[in-house]
């Protein structure tokens, strides 16, 4: 087996991902590289699948053994009795391994069963919230992107200006405080005190822009310093030296031969960040008061509402590890180590 | 080359201030809808099936009828049913209005509550409300607005259990299914769905031919669950909702001084108190449970944690519901006499584990807190326990907790004690009260049709429950409602429900 040559900018990268790593030893073992990626594309969906069932079991297991909704759902003035019938009705009142192996085989068709809150199937409930869910997170990660990018270029191209210095530590707080404070400070400022922005709700653009920033903020935060230390890490390598003897126009040297060397390791991190960030939403939704998936997952599991909890949690997942493996995928086939490994 | 700071820097606030300023339209306060934040929403709009509890009654009174309901006091007034009546004690005798339909133009008659009887009553349906009316044992229609209703035995407050069993439009039921009228429901009430998002939010829309149609009253209502309470608030200081429902104490005192906003609030059907296992051996002793009574200052928790929002109490039910006794102070605050009663019934070295949940009633862990701090300072030691909602719930049905935790526990909407009481008898696992006694009282107030004679049995058991102490008593929490300027005719009442016929929009 080849292993392939890393050059030394690259070294990040492979200790952030070791999954990227692997794909450059995988893809440069095969003879042909289209072949490898096409092993990689059924190796990653084979993963995805053992993911998705692991997760599912043990979602399933830790949200009965915490807890029973039957009682929640009667509410006060239900007695012993019928709190028992309810729950042989819904099936609750058969032995844990009957009721995995029961909805395992469900879920292979995908039945995800009914809401026991709401009697909707749980999956029509999951999808539209989806929908909410992405526009709120992916906006924030435009927003974190399109911000992060041109501060930590410019905090490692103008160090010395006060400028950049005090937006590196602008983004900083957005590090530092936690969106369970940042939010509710929005609101108080731009809402409450300013009334020039909707405190709570996604009917309109104007109702974005509070949670878009502050699910924005903690990952702008943390890619703003990691472009800063990609940027001041490549600017002092030989080529840049090199470029500049060439007598190129400073702008090129750090846009062209700087920046699109630097944004290798960075779009690694942003699709890991995506997992995170979809975290993070759940707490935005809440403040916001946004029916998003993660609005859904949380009441569903404060009420044991497990079919709806583990349809939440399965499209959930599916997008994360989707992506994911779409990441891996899409980077075999833009990663120059990877064609000059197969190429050799 | 130099960075073109100040040029970028322009055109950034150039576009910033574009979006802000076409933002700011405030056009999400629009007129003569009227916009309400709750701190939860329903999952199904089916009203018998799957909900119980405030968020519900306060969506499905606006869309369907119910046979009773109450007034702002809590007293049991007609609604669909005009008069009720026992012709013997098993049996009850209702007559309906004859002017009801539902929004479809289908006529609510005696067959349509038959109808939404069954459904609810029939196992198969798996509804939740069929814990409410399980004491009825037939349906008849006995005419085309008369209907008879027979008990399993006697049952002196089916009316008042009828107050949450909302009537279904039987032929659009049938023909369309569970699942389509979970999506379209149809009601009589003066308002009809027009879009619903489960869990989250509702709108609706005046409906003009219901019975109790108003032309006064609002033309839309949008119904929104905003969990986090300071973001509720803001909703209610940027002009986002009119009413919004749960104020917390603290803020609720600061939101009062705001010019255009208002802060309204009533004694809920509902008691909070930390209940004692009277078999646990430290607990035994009554003189000891007494003596815990006297350790807690009930009026300091009202006004430090409760901001004043709460009434002190020494038993279940407060003055707006059936088996409340006027006679019963709460215990007074005397930590010198608790200490002298702990030393006299032999007490040393007691430590008591206290249960609590965090935030399923208002300010539960920090009263329990409170209570520590109290007993504490009796001598008695105390472990702070915090139980999550699901684990609470489920301990407290199966009998574990022991010997104390913190507990709310309400009457509403029937206001009556049987709703808490029924929680004490000794054979229940629910139930921390061991008392054969009480037992026999709690039976013969079940059997008793005479409402003065019921009235008397069930303030006795108020008596007994009160010097057994059976429990900390600490208060009966009151619902604050912060309330826009705009709104007028709003009522806050004990059980949590808004009754929005009644309220417009200046």
């Amino acid at each position: 087996m080849v292993k392939p040559t890393i050059r030394r900018e690259a070294a990040p990268l492979l200790l952030d991902a070791g999954v990227h790593g692997d794909v450059a030893v995988r893809a440069s073992a095969g003879p042909q590289w289209p072949a490898a990626v096409t092993r990689l594309l059924l190796r990653r969906l084979a993963e995805l699948v053992i993911t998705l069932v692991g997760i599912w079991t043990v979602l399933f297991f830790v949200i009965r053994l915490s807890g029973d909704p039957i009682a929640l759902l009667m509410g006060p003035g239900a007695n012993t009795e019928q709190i028992e019938a309810m729950r042989r009705d819904l099936g609750l009142d058969q032995s844990l391994a009957v009721q995995y192996l029961l909805e395992l085989k469900r879920m292979a068709t995908f039945d995800f069963g009914r809401s026991i809150r709401g009697g909707q199937s749980a999956l029509d409930l999951a999808w539209p919230r989806l929908a909410t869910s992405l526009q709120l997170t992916l906006t924030a990660m435009v927003v974190a992107v399109l911000l992060a990018i041109p501060v930590g270029i410019a905090a490692a191209a103008w160090r010395e200006r006060r400028i950049t210095k005090a937006m590196l530590s602008l983004t900083f707080f957005g590090q530092a405080l936690p969106i369970f404070w940042t939010g509710p400070l929005l609101i108080l400022l731009f809402a409450v005190t300013w009334q020039i922005l909707p405190a709570a709700g996604w009917q309109s653009p104007a109702h974005y822009i509070l949670p878009v920033v502050t699910l924005a903020s903690v990952l702008m935060a943390k890619l703003a310093r990691l472009v800063r230390a990609e940027m001041l890490e490549v600017l002092s390598q030989d080529y840049i030296r090199t470029a500049r003897s060439k007598g190129l126009r400073e702008r090129t040297v750090i846009f062209v031969h700087g920046a699109r060397n630097a944004m290798i390791p960075v779009i690694t991190v942003i699709g890991a960040e995506l997992g995170q960030l979809i975290g993070a939403a759940v707490i935005t939704e809440n403040i916001f008061a946004i029916p998003g998936l993660g609005d859904m997952i949380l009441n569903a599991a404060l009420a044991r509402d497990y079919p709806l909890v583990q349809a939440g949690v399965f499209v959930i997942t599916l997008l994360v590890v989707g992506i994911n493996v779409a990441v891996d995928v899409a980077y075999a086939f833009i990663d120059p180590r990877v064609r000059n490994a197969t190429q050799r | 080359m130099r960075f073109k700071f100040k040029q970028a820097a322009r055109s950034l606030a150039l576009t910033l201030g574009l979006t802000l300023g076409i933002c700011h339209v405030p056009a999400w306060a629009q007129a003569k809808v009227l916009k309400v934040a709750l701190g939860s929403m329903v999952a199904s709009m089916e009203p018998n099936a799957k909900t119980s509890g405030p968020p519900a009654t306060i969506v499905f009174y606006p869309i369907y009828d119910t046979l009773t309901f109450t007034n702002d006091k809590g007293e049991i007034v007609p609604s669909v049913a005009t008069a009720w009546k026992n012709t013997s004690p098993n049996i009850w005798e209702f007559q309906l209005r004859s002017d009801v339909r539902f929004s479809n133009g289908e006529k609510l008659d005696a067959q349509a509550v038959k109808f939404t009887l069954d459904r609810v009553l029939n196992p198969e349906n798996k509804q939740v409300a069929r814990a409410r009316i399980a004491t009825i044992k037939s349906v008849v229609v006995s005419g085309a607005n008369s209907l008879r209703i027979a008990t399993d035995a006697p049952d002196p407050i089916l009316p008042e259990r009828l107050l949450s069993i909302f009537i279904l439009p039987p032929n659009y039921f049938q023909s369309v299914g569970a699942d389509v009228f979970n999506q379209k429901p149809i009601g009589s009430g003066p308002f009809k769905v027009t879009s619903f998002t489960p869990s989250s939010q509702l709108r609706l829309e005046a409906v003009k031919t219901s019975w109790r149609s108003n032309p006064q009253q609002v033309e839309a209502i949008e119904v929104r669950s905003i969990p986090e309470a300071s973001t509720r608030v803001a909703t209610l200081r940027t002009g986002e909702s009119h009413i919004v429902e749960s104020i917390p104490p603290d803020l609720a005192q600061r939101l009062s001084r705001e010019p255009g906003l208002q802060v309204v609030a009533e004694t809920l059907g509902q008691v909070n108190l930390i209940l004692l296992n009277t078999d646990s051996p430290a607990l035994a002793k009554k003189e000891v449970r007494q003596a815990l009574n006297l350790a807690v200052d009930k009026n300091a928790i009202v006004e430090a944690i409760m901001k004043g929002y709460a009434v002190p109490t020494g038993q279940l039910v407060a003055s707006n519901g059936i088996g409340h006794n006027s006679a019963i102070q709460p215990y007074p605050y005397d930590p010198a006499k608790a200490k002298a009663m702990l030393d006299a019934a032999g007490v040393k070295d007691l430590t008591l584990p206290l249960y609590t949940t965090q935030g399923l009633q208002l300010n539960d862990r920090e009263m329990t807190e409170a209570v520590a701090g109290y007993l504490n300072a009796v001598g008695v030691k105390t472990e702070i326990k915090v139980l999550e909602t699901a684990a609470f719930v489920q301990n407290y049905h199966g009998g574990g907790m022991d010997p104390a935790f913190f507990i709310g526990w309400w009457y509403f909407p029937a206001m009556d004690g049987d709703l808490v009481y029924v929680w004490n008898q000794s054979g229940m696992k629910q139930s921390r009260f061991h008392n054969l006694k009480f037992d026999e009282m709690y039976k013969a107030s079940t059997r008793e049709m005479n409402p003065t004679k019921r009235k008397e049995i069930m303030s006795n058991m108020a008596r007994l429950f009160h010097e057994e102490a059976a429990g900390i008593f600490l208060l009966h929490p009151r619902q604050t409602y912060g309330l826009r300027k705009e709104v007028q005719g709003f009522v806050p009442r004990p059980d949590r429900v808004i009754v929005f016929d009644g309220i417009r929009l200046r």
